[in-house]
């Protein structure tokens, strides 16, 4: 088993992986983190492939559309920088606001089981990333307590080479919990797994008839949802009626275990809500796919 | 840079030297970025859409498509500028990643993969007659990797090509070329950690 993985690791850095073998390898390297290394060179590799066009031999870059520069410098003025005040200042109120709601009342429709709301502190969860790393298979190290944010935090790190980074705020709607992510793990894995992936999203619908069970994988690429507002996942069932199979964590690298019936479901859609989630969805979808 | 690493034991002496000259410092514009730098992101753009436009349009092989996928990379970019590791490798090999995994989402939701070659290569050409030094820097750029690409064996550069560039997962690759699943699997692997050493870029 392992041994195949690493054999994939090239496919892998090339993403000439499907989404199921997606997901086993970074299990993989969630399980050893010491591959990420090798991984990490392997990609950088097969970036240097874009200098060159391999069936002329020649330089492989070309001129950009003039007009795109202004596009693409318009969309950068029409959103904060991670870094700029206003973003800054952003995450500030949206982490009182959360810690307002956590200490209210947990929202519908959870994820899977989570920790208790605000149980992991905002400061440790930004914690910079080093420290993550560092507790990677040692989540003794953090404490009993914080191993469900870890889990989080792990998830993140491996399944978005180069992107992890602190995560947002604690929530109680939108945590997954390790054994959540354990579940979501072993459907990926089953070997009756069969992959929706949707048309209009950066997503794949995992099934497991067996185990009565599915999860939405999420690309790093994914657009975060609008301030203040979340993903929520819908089960479409036969009568064309939707009922909630959970929300998607602020931090949705990564598999999402649906709550609820999957056996039943002949459909799985995505809309935005409010964070808190609602009982029926409120806007069109952004994406539906048939589970057949 | 990682066209700037240090090439170690190994190598081919064939592989031209990587070149001295760089152009700006892109790990810092893009430092500029994450605190709202809107003239570092254009000078950040400057300096690398040619590749990103031109890794994305290579997978795509149709400009409008590149186009918008580009705009969604530079938009992703900038969202995540915070986020980039310089001990994980350069800035343009953090947003070429970007950029092929983008455009091989799309060229999966894509229905027809057919004939995309051909459109390519008749309707796009290579940037002409540019004499700057980013130029020259780009011609041995490609050289270095061309002659690398030689070190592998005819079998593992056509799974390696038709995987990255042709967006193919590896058991389509062996569909492809007719091989029992596993072999462009193992030749992926086996032609991109030759590609490695000989390029340099062991860690």
């Amino acid at each position: 088993m392992n041994r195949d993985v690493e054999t994939l690791l090239g496919a892998y850095a090339l993403d000439a992986v499907d989404d199921i073998e997606r997901a086993k390898i970074e299990l993989f390297l969630r399980e050893h983190p010491e591959k990420q290394a090798d991984v990490d060179s392997l990609k950088a590799t097969a970036a240097e492939l874009a200098a060159v066009d391999t069936a002329t031999g020649r330089p492989l870059d070309r001129e950009p559309p003039k007009s795109l520069r202004a596009r693409v410098l318009g969309d950068a003025a029409a959103a904060p920088a991670p870094r700029s005040d206003a973003a800054l200042r952003r995450a500030r109120e949206r982490s009182e606001d959360e810690a307002d709601r956590s200490a209210a009342a947990p929202g519908t429709g959870a994820v899977s089981r989570g920790p208790a709301p605000g149980q992991a502190p905002p400061v440790q969860l930004a914690a910079p990333r080093a420290r993550h790393r560092k507790g990677r298979g040692r989540l003794v190290w953090w404490g009993a307590g914080l191993a469900a944010a870890a889990a989080i935090a792990l998830v993140a790190i491996v399944w978005s080479p180069w992107q992890d980074q602190p995560l947002g705020p604690p929530d109680g709607t939108q945590t997954t919990d390790q054994s959540g992510q354990h579940v979501a793990m072993e459907v990926m894995r089953a070997p009756d797994a069969k992959s929706y992936r949707f048309e209009t999203l950066p997503a794949t619908v995992v099934r497991s008839d067996s185990m009565g069970k599915a999860v939405l994988s999420v690309d790093a690429t994914m657009p975060p949802a609008p301030l203040g507002k979340a993903y929520q996942i819908w089960w479409k069932n036969a009568q064309g009626s939707f009922a909630s199979a959970g929300m998607m964590p602020v931090e949705h690298d990564g598999p999402v275990l649906l709550t609820g019936d999957a056996a039943a479901a002949v459909g799985v859609g995505v809309t935005v809500e409010p964070a808190t989630g609602s009982p029926q969805p409120t806007t069109p979808p952004l994406g539906l796919v048939t589970l057949v | 840079m990682i066209g700037m690493a240090e090439a170690s034991g190994g190598v081919s002496r064939e592989v031209p030297a990587a070149p001295s000259t760089d152009t700006p410092d892109l790990s810092v514009l893009l430092e500029a970025s994450s605190r709202g730098d809107e003239d570092a992101f254009a000078a950040l753009y400057d300096h690398s859409s040619r590749r990103v436009y031109g890794l994305i349009l290579r997978v795509l092989r149709d400009p409008s498509q590149a186009e918008e996928v580009t705009q969604e990379v530079y938009a992703e970019v900038w969202r995540t500028s915070d986020r980039f590791d310089s001990a994980r490798g350069s800035v343009l090999a953090w947003m070429s990643t970007m950029a092929h995994r983008r455009a091989v989402d799309r060229v999966r939701a894509a229905q027809a993969q057919t004939d995309r070659d051909t459109v390519y290569h008749r309707e796009t050409r290579p940037v002409e007659h540019d004499q700057t030094a980013e130029a020259a820097q780009r011609n041995l750029e490609a050289d270095r990797v061309r002659v690398a690409l030689r070190e592998l064996t005819l079998g593992q550069r056509e799974a390696i090509e038709l995987a990255y560039f042709g967006g193919y997962t590896h058991s389509e690759v062996a569909d492809r070329l007719d091989l029992p699943l596993g072999t462009a699997k193992t030749r992926i692997r086996d032609g991109l950690t030759r590609l490695r050493n000989t390029l340099g870029l062991e860690r």
